[in-house]
């Protein structure tokens, strides 16, 4: 099995043919799949039919048996051969003989006899099985071909009835049939529909297409196609359309190229050689090539190009070659000597391109060949001088170079370049990039000289410049400059040196950045105030950090006396006193604590140390290095008060409080602590609860320890304890906090514990009072919900089981109305009417019950409704009857979204619509408004009528079950759709009410949750 | 594709078409095609024998379409025909000469002296048509007369319970009432033509199912033809479904005169102007008893062609 036959086939052909395919394929197995349900409805609607006949006929027969009237009966069963599948019917008297059948030769003869003998299927009710008395029963017989029933009658009678299925299957399989051919049909006509339209529209074109591509591959490149229209294939035929137009043209500027290329090929300056890249044969060659060479074009073509190459060059030509047929590159470029016809070495330049495309098999190259041999001799002369220069310089360290002003070029020795950190083969470099080698600090200066030579500046300044960090290590460079002029004293171009200062200027630099670093640490020392005094105490160096302890600037304390910077008089010579000393015996003083003066006049305490430092004609100066202390005297004085208010705190706090080691030694306790050990804090002190407390008892608080410190979270606990004081016993809730300090280390675990005996004993009473409370409410729910499910399934099998009979008194009094009705009188038929009418009101009834109990029963889904498309839906719905009573519907809901039972309000807007029809029937005109808004997060919709309307004094009575304010003649009804619409707006959280006045209509309001 | 489409429209065929359902009332006349039945010259699949209480009952349901055929007398065709109901008496099967009659009370002498006595007849046209000789006959008034409308079936049990004083009716009750000593006042030998018994058809069956019809027409024929030809043995199957022995049944028969396919065709090609039927007679006296309001269009009514149809196939070996 292959699918090439389809692929064959036209588009036009299988697109129709695959959709008709499908579509007949699905419709067939819809068909398949509906025969089985049809056979089971078959038999359900026979059997319907069957049962209500044989019902109806019952009382009739039994009467009949009753009055004794054989001829009747027997008439009466051959008239059940009415019934157009009805095939047997056997009425026997007891002992089983026959007094009625559909065949007169029937009569009188004993039923097994007549079955046994019958070919019709007869046998079956044979094994129908035996109903029990007054009882009717029709089963499907095992072929399930025939239905068999059974009734019982008057005085041991019974009736047999054989109905056949085939039949009425058959015909309902027919008519399912006939509809799937109707839709098989219809399938096909428009599969008609859609080639025609496809080919109109599209394959037509697209052979045109075809067509068109066919002559343009045939060459025929003038072909154009027009396919009209601006769809994809018209896209397509115009793209088609503008790329002929473009190889056309190009197939001509192609030919014209190759005429030109041709001539270039045969008049070319360079000698030009195509060469067979495989075996080295020159394939063809220009005038130039066979001059360079020596050699006519017939020789030639004899001639490869190994032979011609010198052996030395050959080699490296070969690689080349290699890798370009490898493709490893796209072309190369050579200078070798090739041997002259007359046998002597010439050099050339040659440049070889392949011919052949990437990646295909090499075939031919193209060889371009200049005469070199002149420009190679002078080169190695040239080479020679320089070398000597270059070795000149760089033992010199120094680089010269010219600057050509008329070009803007430059030349530079082989030193300039190793000072920049450059490759001689990169060149000189151009201005910009050149500046960049240069050190940002100098770029601005040696940019300002560059631009004097571009003016021509006769008179250039010189300066020491470094190249840049980037370009490898710094060097200093001294330039020199000199002009080179024309005649009229115009600068031609300009020549000079450069000369390697690094080392020079970095030995200066070091000495500069020592001192440098010296001052600027006692500058910048933060907190340590440094001064030099001479030996009358008058300041001679004053740093920042002086500045910033006394208050004055450098300069407004450098000259003054230190009596102005002590805090007394005393003070001032007690300084005075100690750089005597220092000069005395030549060592230094302190660290000692001074009071000192700001210049604000404020106090400060500082730290400071005195020594003696030779000045520079020998006198010593005297130095002073202080520190502000006044910050930590400050806080050392409140931590001391701190403590203070914390230890009366401890002491005073009604609650227990103490602190353990993180080992479980105690650190401190309170009063209260203390009272519960029944000793002083200083006998605590250095003990563990093992000492003071039993050993379970120290095992749990130990525990507790324990957890707080290793989970790093407060342990609340509650303990029982007793108190050794007063010997009282009391429940404590202990809380026990693990203590770090400023570093985050642990260093014990604080305890706090309350007295909760009394707390704890209210709330176990009120918890017990509470328990008692719960049960009983859950047994009077349970009781309640009992009932209400008692009532709920109740009232469900009530209605359930109210349905049946009404079932059948429905089916008879229609089937009265049918066979009968010729027989009645116009009372009878009344009478008749009003069965069925009744009938119908207590059917409505049950079902408005029957929904009732469902909405009371059923889980709801809370799933996304839109009120808006659910309102369209009913209205759509109701249209009928809205035509049909002329009403006017006025305004619309719109989308509005809720979560709620999507059943649930499809009935609730249906019951609210018909009530409003229903009640607004004798208005003229009758206007139903509707509206639809959210307020506050809450879905709202209203429904209005312009009917009767009810007194508001009503207002819940309208919602209650089977309460109707009208009386069934005006307004049929069953009392309970209203119940319904708030007992499912009950379920689903929401809310209806309504508003009216008597002859104004009503307005019912519904409220959704958000 | 078009091939396709026809193709499966001549596939759709034609529905599973149900048997012709005839309903015959237990008049002797019709019993030619009970018997066929019980013979097995009927395909119970495309004809079903129903019979029923009476008369009306079969015009009943043929106006309701539970029947596509039905036996009936020619003043019930008429009848059926004039309040609208599109049929075609398609054969004329039986003329009665004496099967109809009116049977009184021993203590009735003729028809006279039933002046205010309780007659108990079907509702039909045939029994009005009957009653109208029996007015005759006894030169009496209608309302002279207490009717009481009963199916054939009753009629014995009436009057032997005394319900009613005596009964228009007809075999094969008539010949059971009579051995029961009941008296014959009038009977339809005295009224040639009038009492004629048809087969009439819905004219929508007989276009839509014509070869059912024939096939009607035939078993009728081939029923007679099984009676002609074993009266005794036919009667014994018959008289099962009658109140009759056999003796009494074959002597109810002699009172029926049973039509050959021929003089039922003939006489329909003459109709109206066979002398064989009284038409006049009958429409005359359906208007009088208000059964009908005018004389019905006999050339619609009548169709022999079926008959005609049968015929000819019989003809072709």
């Amino acid at each position: 099995m292959t699918l090439r036959p389809v692929l064959r086939l036209p588009a036009r052909t299988l697109v129709p043919a695959l959709i008709t395919v499908v579509a007949l394929v699905m419709v067939g197995f819809d068909h398949m799949l509906q025969r089985a349900d049809h056979r089971l409805r078959v038999e359900q609607e026979q059997k319907q039919l069957l049962v209500e006949r044989l019902g109806i006929e019952q009382s009739a027969f039994d009467d009949l048996i009753l009055q004794n009237r054989p001829l009747q009966l027997r008439r009466a069963v051959a008239e059940l051969a009415l019934r157009p599948h009805l095939t047997h019917a056997y009425l026997t008297a007891p002992g089983g003989r026959i007094v009625g059948s559909l065949a007169r030769a029937d009569l009188g003869q004993s039923l097994p006899d007549v079955l046994a003998a019958d070919t019709r299927g007869g046998a079956a009710l044979l094994e129908a099985p035996r109903a029990p008395d007054n009882s009717l029963s029709v089963q499907v017989d095992a072929s399930r071909t025939a239905l068999t029933g059974l009734m019982t009658l008057e005085g041991g009678h019974q009736l047999l009835v054989r109905s056949d299925l085939t039949q009425p299957f058959s015909q309902r399989l027919h008519a399912s049939r006939v509809e799937l051919w109707r839709h098989a049909v219809l399938i096909l006509c428009w599969s008609l529909l859609l080639s025609l339209f496809l080919h109109l529209i599209w394959f037509r074109r697209a052979a045109q297409l075809t067509n068109a591509a066919r002559a343009f591959g045939q060459g025929r490149l003038d072909t154009r196609v027009d396919l009209g229209g601006r769809d994809e294939l018209a896209e397509i035929g115009s793209a088609f359309n503008d790329m002929a137009v473009r190889l056309q043209a190009q197939h001509a500027a192609l030919l014209d190229s190759e005429r030109q290329f041709r001539a270039m090929f045969e008049q070319a300056g360079v000698g030009v050689a195509r060469i067979d890249s495989r075996l080295g044969h020159f394939m063809s060659v220009n005038k130039k090539y066979s001059e360079i060479m020596g050699y006519d074009d017939a020789d030639m073509r004899r001639l490869d190009f190994m032979r011609l190459t010198h052996p030395e060059d050959l080699p490296a030509n070969l690689a080349l070659l290699d890798s370009l047929k490898r493709g490893d590159i796209r072309e190369y470029s050579i200078e070798k000597r090739v041997y002259h016809k007359d046998g002597h070495a010439i050099w050339v330049a040659v440049s070889v391109s392949p011919l052949w495309a990437p990646g295909a098999v090499p075939d031919y190259h193209l060889a371009v060949i200049q005469d070199i041999t002149a420009r190679r001799e002078a080169e190695q002369a040239l080479k020679l001088e320089r070398n000597r220069l270059s070795a000149a310089e760089h033992i010199a360290a120094l680089g010269s170079w010219e600057f050509h002003r008329a070009t803007g070029s430059g030349w530079w020795s082989e030193q300039m370049y190793a000072f920049f950190g450059l490759d001689p083969a990169d060149g000189v470099p151009e201005p910009e990039p050149y500046l960049k080698l240069v050190h940002p600090e100098d770029r601005t200066r040696v940019a300002g000289v560059m631009a004097l030579f571009v003016q021509g500046a006769t008179e250039v300044p010189v300066h020491v410049y470094r190249t840049s960090p980037d370009a490898g290590p710094v060097r200093h460079l001294r330039p020199s400059v000199q002009t080179v002029t024309d005649d009229d004293g115009g600068v031609v171009k300009y020549v000079g040196t450069l000369l390697d200062v690094t080392y020079q200027f970095e030995a200066e630099q070091a000495l500069r950045a020592s001192e440098e670093r010296l001052r600027a640490t006692l500058e910048q020392a933060p907190n340590v105030a440094v001064q030099w005094f001479d030996a009358q105490g008058r300041v001679l160096y004053w740093n920042g950090g002086s500045t910033r302890l006394y208050g004055w600037t450098p300069d407004e304390a450098i000259g003054r006396s230190v009596d102005n910077l002590t805090h007394t008089r005393e003070e001032a010579d007690a300084f005075r006193d100690s750089f005597a000393q220092i000069a005395r015996s030549g060592q230094s003083i302190g660290p000692s604590e001074y009071l000192v003066r700001h210049r604000d006049g404020s106090p400060r305490w500082i730290e400071a140390t005195l020594f003696s430092i030779p000045g520079l004609d020998k006198d010593p100066i005297m130095v002073c290095m202080d520190v502000d202390i006044t910050a930590r005297h400050n806080a050392e004085r409140a931590v001391e008060q701190e403590r203070t208010h914390l230890r009366t705190l401890f002491a005073t706090l009604p609650d227990l409080v103490w602190l353990k080691s993180p080992e479980g030694v105690y650190l401190s306790c309170n009063r209260q602590f203390e009272r519960l050990c029944g000793r002083a804090e200083a006998e605590l002190l250095g003990r563990t609860d093992y000492e003071l407390f039993s050993k379970e008892e120290a095992d749990l608080f130990r525990s507790h320890d324990e957890l707080a410190m290793r989970t790093g979270q407060n342990s609340v606990n509650e303990e029982w304890v007793t108190m050794r004081e007063t010997g009282e016993r009391m429940r404590l809730q202990t809380i026990k906090t693990p203590m770090h300090d400023a570093d985050g280390k642990l260093v014990g675990v604080l305890g706090i514990a309350r007295d909760i005996t009394e707390f704890r004993e209210t709330q176990d009473s009120l918890r017990e009072l509470n328990r008692d409370l719960e049960q009983r409410v859950a047994d009077r729910t349970q009781a309640l919900s009992d009932a209400m499910k008692e009532l709920e399934s109740f009232s469900y099998a009530v209605s359930h089981d109210l349905k049946a009979p009404l079932r059948g008194i429905d089916g008879y009094s229609k089937i009265l109305l049918e066979d009968y009705g010729d027989r009645f009188d116009e009372q009878g038929q009344r009478f008749l009417a009003n069965i069925r009418n009744g009938t119908r009101q207590m059917h409505a009834l049950i079902e408005d019950l029957l929904a009732y109990s469902r909405m009371e029963r059923r889980s709801l889904e809370a799933s996304r409704v839109d009120l808006g498309e659910v309102m369209r839906n009913v209205l759509h719905r109701r249209s009928e009857e809205i035509a049909a009573a002329s009403v006017q519907i006025v305004g619309e809901v719109p989308s509005i979204t809720v979560r709620a039972d999507h059943q649930g309000v499809e009935m609730v807007l249906r019951n609210l619509l018909d009530n409003a029809l229903k009640f607004s029937r004798d208005a003229t005109p009758a206007v139903v408004t509707l509206h639809g808004a959210v307020r506050d997060g809450r879905a709202h919709l209203s429904v209005r009528d312009n009917g009767i309307g009810f007194d508001m004094k009503y207002h819940e009575r309208i919602f209650e079950i089977f309460q109707r304010l009208h009386r069934n003649e005006e307004f049929s009804g069953t009392g309970v759709g209203l119940a319904l619409v708030r007992k499912a707006m009950q379920r689903m959280d929401g809310r209806v009410w309504a508003e009216s006045v008597p002859g104004e209509g009503a307005t019912f309001h519904l409220e959704f949750p958000a | 594709m078009l091939l396709a489409v026809c193709m499966a429209l001549a596939a759709c065929g034609k529905p599973p078409e149900l048997p012709l359902r005839v309903g015959l009332n237990p008049w002797l006349g019709y019993d030619p095609l009970v018997l066929a039945r019980e013979r097995g010259l009927i395909d119970p699949a495309n004809l079903r024998v129903v019979e029923l209480e009476s008369s009306s009952e079969s015009a009943r349901q043929l106006r309701n379409g539970l029947l596509e055929a039905a036996g009936l007398t020619l003043a019930e065709a008429i009848e059926l025909a004039s309040s609208g109901v599109d049929i075609k008496v398609v054969a004329i099967l039986s003329l009665s000469k004496g099967a109809d009659a009116v049977v009184a009370q021993p203590g009735f002498a003729d028809a006279a002296a039933l002046k205010g006595a309780r007659i108990g007849m079907e509702n039909s046209a045939l029994a009005d048509v009957m009653l109208q000789r029996l007015l005759e006959a006894g030169a009496l008034q209608r309302d002279a007369l207490s009717l009481l409308r009963l199916p054939v079936v009753e009629h014995e049990a009436a009057l032997m319970r005394g319900r009613v004083d005596a009964v228009i009716t007809f075999e094969p009750v008539l010949s059971s009432l009579v051995s029961a000593g009941y008296r014959v006042l009038l009977d339809s030998a005295s009224t040639p033509g009038e009492v004629v018994d048809v087969l009439v058809v819905r004219s929508e069956s007989l276009s839509a199912r014509p070869a059912q019809v024939r096939a009607l027409l035939r078993a009728f024929e081939d029923g007679r033809l099984a009676l002609l030809a074993q009266p005794d043995e036919a009667a014994r199957t018959l008289a099962a479904g009658t109140d009759l022995d056999t003796v009494s049944y074959l002597q109810a028969l002699e009172n029926v005169r049973l039509l050959t396919l021929e003089d039922s065709t003939v006489l329909l090609h003459a109709v109206p102007d066979a002398n064989m039927l009284a038409l006049g007679q009958l429409v005359s006296d359906l208007k009088a008893s208000q059964r009908i309001m005018a004389e019905p269009d006999w050339a619609r009514l009548f169709d022999g062609s079926v008959a005609a149809d049968v015929l000819a196939a019989e003809r072709i070996p």
